[in-house]
């Protein structure tokens, strides 16, 4: 029946993949635009249908061909779907490919570079052996494309292709081009060939790192986006250098990277740095500090996962440098609403972070966390506490104290959970136990006996409670009840703490300790039980006195010392941070299957003549911008005869207008002194300043602080075109002036870099002028209302303002709606944002005279109703609904 | 790197089975585990799974943040985050990780640059079954958003026709403050800390600056907290969003952000020490001398904000120990719109008080009856009490923006800027 059932189905299923085939091949092609003016095709629901079944784990391989045929359409959307049907079906019709390869041929070729960059990416994702030619003549040409999309696809395929067919990407020439891409123009690209020389040369180790390659990859670690800028500060890690102002050049230059918004950056950021130090102690130290707030504010502002492995990293962090945390606890404190994954994770930090000052606190923290409703957090909480203890012994009695206190709730999970650990909390401090002697009768009933608790409430007993009345009762129901507790070790400690107290208070136990050896030694399904039955049983009957040595606890001293477990973990290596391995607490290789292919590669050049930066970024024009530093000191004094020499004498000159929009038009409100102060904050001096109707002139100089450069420039900003005109001269004043050859090419720079200087100081002018305006502005609108922006609402039904849809009301504050305004229908509001109010005035309405102010939106300062004063603080307005 | 990515549905009744066989159902799995060599890392955002598998030793942190960037590009492209949307817009989301990830390699996630290659349009999901309810989602832990607006941001290729009347052209600001506070039994401030960020949602046309200026008064670091003025506000840590130049931010408390369409978090900041936290609560225990299973919990809260603010929500949750057999509350003053109920399954009380305003008191009595006698241990169970709260256009560290411009370049209509300021408890905590 179930076999009919399920043969049923899938002929069914079959069914409709055979209409939805037949569907895909009558639907016309006809390319109809869209609303949005993109091609739109008939068949796009049809392959979605498609898709959907093929989610759904129907097998939709025998439409095949089909699906090729919809591929070659210039509906991108259908495009899309379609090789992602191919890309997943290939594999089971390999044969029917070749249908494919036409497509994927003309699409390589196709204007548009993202359908070149898509042919490519689903060409390379087929798993087949068999068209690796195909892939590899197309990724050729596609790594030499004019777009940088297209490249950079064609690296990731690359990478598909080795994994397809190791041999033929090694028998290219692909990798030596692959390390000449490096110093491509796009950064998405660079990062890509990282990506793909890491993983190409795997199993070598990855890419090499020299030096050349770690600077170039530095300096343009700001160019990439933040998934690569990890990729890559991972991939630098390699990278070891010689001296250590290198290694504080590469720190400087990160440093911002620890406060990237994304913590996959910071993260990697802090790997590297802790790479690079490894070796400088001193340095180390430092680093754990600038670490320390970045990690702690991603625990707080996180989501639960950030949170989570946050944690694992500083639980490391603080087993190698344990003070530095010391006084953050209170960040850890458990918040409520937070998953339980991260409370546990947050106890196994507080164990590590708990030092002699704060571990009172932290252990009154924890205490809060027992009574709590999960019980893994109990349990793990009462651990960390009796961990804290036993480490630290000034706390051993407080914690001692909580605990007897909570045994005294009788709530059962607790009860169990701390008889567990008391065990080991006595033998710390076996004169500490006097408290529990009047507790541990009545919660016997409260312990999950077949529990681990069992056992070590028999040991408990025994150890403390052995002057204790009750105790001989407990021992005898509980052998009374005896098949009920079938665990090994309950029994073994029965046995034991009955023996124990027989040899203390024998009159008492005689009886029950007979019946307890009368079960064990017929028992046969515990082996281990019946021997230590039988054993102690002779060894009561030979030889008492020993027997009441041996069971003598007044005098034992086994100190299970936990504190030697404490230092094993302390070195576990800094090497895999930021990685799988910190979470699982081991190295990678113990949980990552390595199935990698080995094949090594020999270059036939060396790298460093293959990977020749093209040097087209910027870095190098920057570095020299830098040292254009203009001299604070007035160099000329105002002489305006030195000036008029001077611009008259010089040469060199560079003219150049730049536009200035939305700017021109309000230098106006400006005075000139206004703009001659912003020259001035940039070291420009104003030799003479004029305005001429639309045109203000100023004629300015400056100096350059290391060169001794003069530059002279008439700078005219036309108001009315909105552009601004510059004139540069440069030279020397006579006393600086060597004129040697060197200095006249160096001139032409330099007029270059102050027109740059020059255009940014000119933004700062507009600064200036919006700042301004804004105030300006400011004033006037203080009279209407002092908002300048909007608060809004954010409920389901809003009230807005008809015309400029300000929010108004939520739907929420509405009293009323039966109201009558002077211009219609009114509704009664109990409060109303975005309004400003009017004059007080007395009116007479419907209902009788009120003191009323009219209310204003504040959007356009229409009057849209009025608020009752007299009455209390009902608001009232006349607005569209929405 | 990544192996394999999903999404699922625990509504729908995905699991995880493999964590659930091993450790119970009962237990989260941690957001990271391992099957057979297989990693799996995961996140649970608006009650969607998001997971992939990887056989690598991959960073954690950058997956993480990887998966969370997925769910907030589906929130742009489609508007918002939930179930049918994923379902409707399957087409979409295909496009978007075909841009998003290669090979498990993470390419880009500038919604700018993968505007221009996704060309399939959003289906919008039908109103009624969108939970508009905003505050609820920020309320779930987590950086989420929660804007009103569930517009999808604009495709270049788009005609305006979609949008009717008026051209979309606004952004909206939130101040959001999670405060995270504990108190001793005595009353004293154990801790507190504030959590802020500020979220900005744009619409706005050709990614026009947006110049934030904060109320001044700000250091950073504690170090300089003797410094100035006492009013200042002592930022423990902040950092920006890569859109945000904030190199004037020291100075000036100005911002200036390119927003790209879409969400981001523009800044968030951490204050700890010195704040100015809104709500107290006074609990006190009675035993009742006549009847030893039986006390009485009396719960005070008073509202420390100015009177013109209202708290909203007010929930005060208040544990009671596993013997309680049966429960009766008092409201001990005020007609205010609230209620107190017991829920005998999770043990607890949940007092919600609706309206609070700022300035006023509130009271109630819990009555206890225990199926025994209270020992004085019982009060250990009572508590830790949990306050629930959020307060609108109200700011703990009084930030506020002064400012805000949005310079245009072209002569459109000036874009509508919509602020909002939000307190929201992230674990208001008070000891027995």
């Amino acid at each position: 029946m179930a076999t009919e059932k399920v043969s049923f189905l899938e002929s069914q299923q079959s069914r409709e993949i055979i209409e939805l085939s037949q569907l895909l091949q009558e639907t016309s092609d006809n390319v109809t635009t869209s609303p949005s003016g993109l091609p739109l095709s008939a068949k796009r629901p049809v392959i979605k249908k498609i898709l959907e079944a093929m989610a759904a784990g129907i097998d939709v391989s025998s439409i095949f061909g089909n699906v090729v045929k919809a591929a070659s359409t210039k509906d991108l959307v259908l495009k899309k779907l379609a090789y992602i049907y191919i890309s997943t079906q290939a594999e089971q019709n390999a044969d029917l490919v070749i249908l494919a390869i036409n497509t994927f041929q003309k699409d390589l070729h196709d204007e548009n570079l993202f359908v070149r960059g898509l042919a490519l990416r689903t060409l390379c994702s087929m798993r087949l052996s068999e068209y690796v030619p195909y892939m590899l003549e197309s990724l050729n040409s596609a790594l030499k494309d004019s777009s940088a999309y297209v490249r950079k696809t064609a690296l990731i395929s690359c990478i598909k292709v080795f994994h397809l067919s190791p041999e033929h990407v090694l028998d290219t020439t692909l990798i030596d081009q692959l390390y000449k891409t490096l110093g491509d123009r796009d950064p998405e690209v660079v990062a890509n060939c990282v990506v793909a020389l890491n993983e190409i040369l795997h199993s070598q180790g990855g890419m090499t790192v020299n030096k050349k390659v770690a600077l170039y990859l530095l300096q343009r670690i700001r160019d990439f986006n933040e998934w690569h800028q990890c990729l890559i500060l991972n991939t630098l890690v390699r990278y070891k250098p010689n001296e250590d102002d290198e290694i504080y050049d590469i720190m400087n230059l990160l440093d911002d990277r620890l406060k990237h918004h994304n913590s996959g950056v910071q993260l990697a950021a802090m790997k590297l740095f802790i790479y690079l130090t490894i070796n400088i102690p001193e340095i180390h130290e430092d680093l754990y500090k600038r670490v320390r707030e970045p990690l702690l504010t991603l625990l707080s502002l996180g989501n639960p996962e950030i949170a989570y492995s946050c944690l694992e990293h500083l639980i490391l962090l603080v087993k190698s440098a344990p003070q530095l945390f010391q006084s953050d606890y209170k960040q850890f404190y458990r918040r409520i609403k937070e998953p339980s994954f991260v409370t546990l994770k947050k106890l196994e930090l507080f164990q590590e972070v708990a030092t002699d000052i704060n571990a009172k606190e932290i252990v009154d923290e924890i205490s809060c966390y027992i009574t709590s409703d999960n019980g893994a957090i109990a349990n793990k909480s009462i651990q960390t506490i009796s961990n804290i203890a036993i480490r630290i012994g000034s706390i051993l009695t407080y914690s001692l104290e909580i605990f007897i206190k909570l045994l005294e709730t009788g709530k059962d999970n607790i009860v169990s959970g701390i008889i567990t650990i008391l065990e080991d909390l006595l033998n710390e401090s076996p004169d500490k136990f006097d408290g529990l002697l009047s507790v541990l009768p009545s919660i016997w009933a409260s312990v999950d006996l077949t529990s681990p608790a069992g056992p070590a409430f028999l040991n408990l007993l025994m150890t403390v409670g052995n002057t204790l009345p009750e105790t001989p009762y407990i021992l005898e129901s509980l052998i009374e009840d005896i098949e009920n507790y079938p665990g090994t070790s309950f029994r073994l400690q029965l046995l034991n703490s009955s023996v124990a107290l027989f040899l203390l208070r024998p009159a008492e136990c005689k009886d029950m300790l007979a019946k307890l050896f009368k079960y064990t030694m017929k028992s046969t399904e515990h082996l281990e039980v019946r021997e230590r039955s039988l054993f102690l049983y002779q060894l009561l009957r030979f030889d008492i006195e020993t027997a009441k040595k041996i069971f003598d606890f007044r005098h034992e001293t086994t100190k299970i010392s936990n504190k030697n477990l404490w230092n094993t973990t302390k070195g576990r290596p800094l090497y895999e941070f930021n990685t799988l391995s910190i979470t699982y607490g081991k190295p990678s290789e113990q949980f990552i299957v390595d199935t990698g292919p080995t094949f090594y590669w020999q270059s036939n050049q060396e790298i460093d003549s293959q990977f020749s930066p093209t040097l087209e970024f910027d870095t190098a024009s920057e570095h020299n911008r830098d040292t254009f530093t203009l001299s604070s000191e007035n160099p000329i004094d105002a002489d305006a005869n030195v000036f008029k020499s001077c611009w008259s004498k010089f040469i060199n000159s560079d003219q150049l207008e730049i536009s200035l929009p939305e700017t021109s038009m309000l230098v106006k409100s400006l005075t000139l002194d206004d703009i001659e102060d912003v020259f001035k904050e940039s070291n420009i001096f104003t030799m003479a300043s004029g305005n001429t109707g639309d045109v203000l002139k100023f004629f300015l100089y400056s100096k350059e602080e290391n060169s001794h450069v003069l530059i002279l420039c008439e700078l005219k900003i036309n108001i009315h075109l909105a552009s601004a005109n510059i004139n540069i001269k440069t030279g020397y004043l006579p006393q600086d002036e060597i004129g040697s050859d060197a200095q006249e090419t160096e001139l032409f720079k330099y007029s270059q870099h102050f027109s740059h200087y020059l255009t940014t100081c000119l933004q700062n002018l507009k600064n200036l002028i919006s700042e301004k305006l804004s105030y300006l502005k400011n004033l006037t609108n203080n009279m209407v209302s002092n908002k300048e922006y909007q608060t809004y609402l954010d409920s389901e039904r809003i009230y807005t303002c008809s015309k400029c849809h300000t929010h108004l009301a939520e739907h929420k504050e509405l009293i009323s709606k039966a109201f009558q305004g002077r211009l219609g229908r009114a509704y009664l509001f109990n409060a109303v944002e975005n309004v400003c109010l009017g004059q007080k005035e007395d009116r007479t309405l419907i209902t009788g005279v009120h003191t009323v102010k009219d209310i204003s939106c504040i959007g356009c300062n229409t009057v849209i109703g009025w608020k009752y004063v007299s009455i209390c603080l009902s608001r009232r307005s006349e607005v569209q609904r929405e | 790197m990544i192996s394999q990515f999903f999404i699922l549905s625990p509504q729908r009744g995905d699991t995880l089975k493999t964590w659930h066989k091993e450790h119970g159902p009962d237990q989260d799995p941690p957001p990271i585990f391992n099957v057979d060599g297989v990693q799996i890392l995961f996140t649970n955002i608006q009650g969607l799974y998001f997971v992939c598998t990887t056989k690598f030793n991959v960073s954690t942190f950058m997956t993480f943040e990887l998966l969370d960037r997925i769910a907030s590009l589906i929130r742009d492209f489609c508007g918002i985050l939930s179930e049918e949307c994923v379902r409707l817009n399957s087409s979409l989301i295909y496009e978007l990780l075909d841009e998003v990830i290669d090979y498990g390699y993470p390419q880009t996630t500038s919604t700018d640059q993968l505007k221009s290659s996704i060309y399939e349009e959003p289906v919008p999901v039908k109103k009624e079954n969108i939970i508009i309810d905003s505050i609820a989602k920020l309320r779930a832990h987590g950086t989420n958003l929660g804007f009103s607006s569930n517009k999808p941001i604009s495709k270049p290729t788009a005609n305006s026709h979609d949008e009717g009347r008026y051209k979309q052209n606004e952004v909206f600001i939130d101040i959001i403050e999670r405060l995270v506070a504990c108190f001793a039994s005595d009353g004293m401030t154990i801790h507190a800390e504030i959590n802020g960020s500020i979220q900005i949602k744009s619409y706005l046309q050709d990614n026009s600056e947006i110049r934030i200026i904060l109320s001044s008064n700000m250091t950073h670091g504690r170090d300089m907290y003797y410094s100035d003025d006492r009013f200042g506000i002592m930022f423990d840590d902040y950092k920006f969003h890569e859109s945000v130049d904030s190199s004037e931010f020291e100075g000036h408390r100005q911002m200036i952000i390119f927003p790209p369409e879409g969400e981001i978090t523009a800044m968030i900041y951490r204050i700890s020490g010195d704040v100015n936290l809104p709500f107290r609560v006074f609990p006190q225990i009675l035993d009742v001398p006549e009847s030893p299973n039986k006390i009485d919990v009396i719960i005070r809260i008073r509202a420390d904000f100015p009177e013109d603010k209202i708290a909203t929500n007010c929930t005060v949750i208040v544990p009671l120990p596993h013997i309680t057999q049966s429960v009766s509350n008092e409201h001990l003053d005020g007609f205010a719109d609230q209620s107190a109920r017991y829920d005998s399954r999770v043990r607890k009380v949940f007092w919600t008080i609706n309206k609070l305003k700022g300035g006023t008191e509130q009271s109630l009595k819990i009555k206890v009856t225990g199926a025994s006698q209270f020992s004085p241990a019982a009060h250990l169970e009572i508590g830790p009490i949990n306050l629930e709260f959020d307060i609108q256009n109200y700011t703990c560290s009084n930030i506020q923006i002064r400012r805000l411009k949005v310079l245009e370049k072209s002569d459109s209509l000036p874009p509508q800027r919509w602020v909002r300021y939000l307190t929201l408890a992230e674990s208001y905590v008070f000891r027995i």
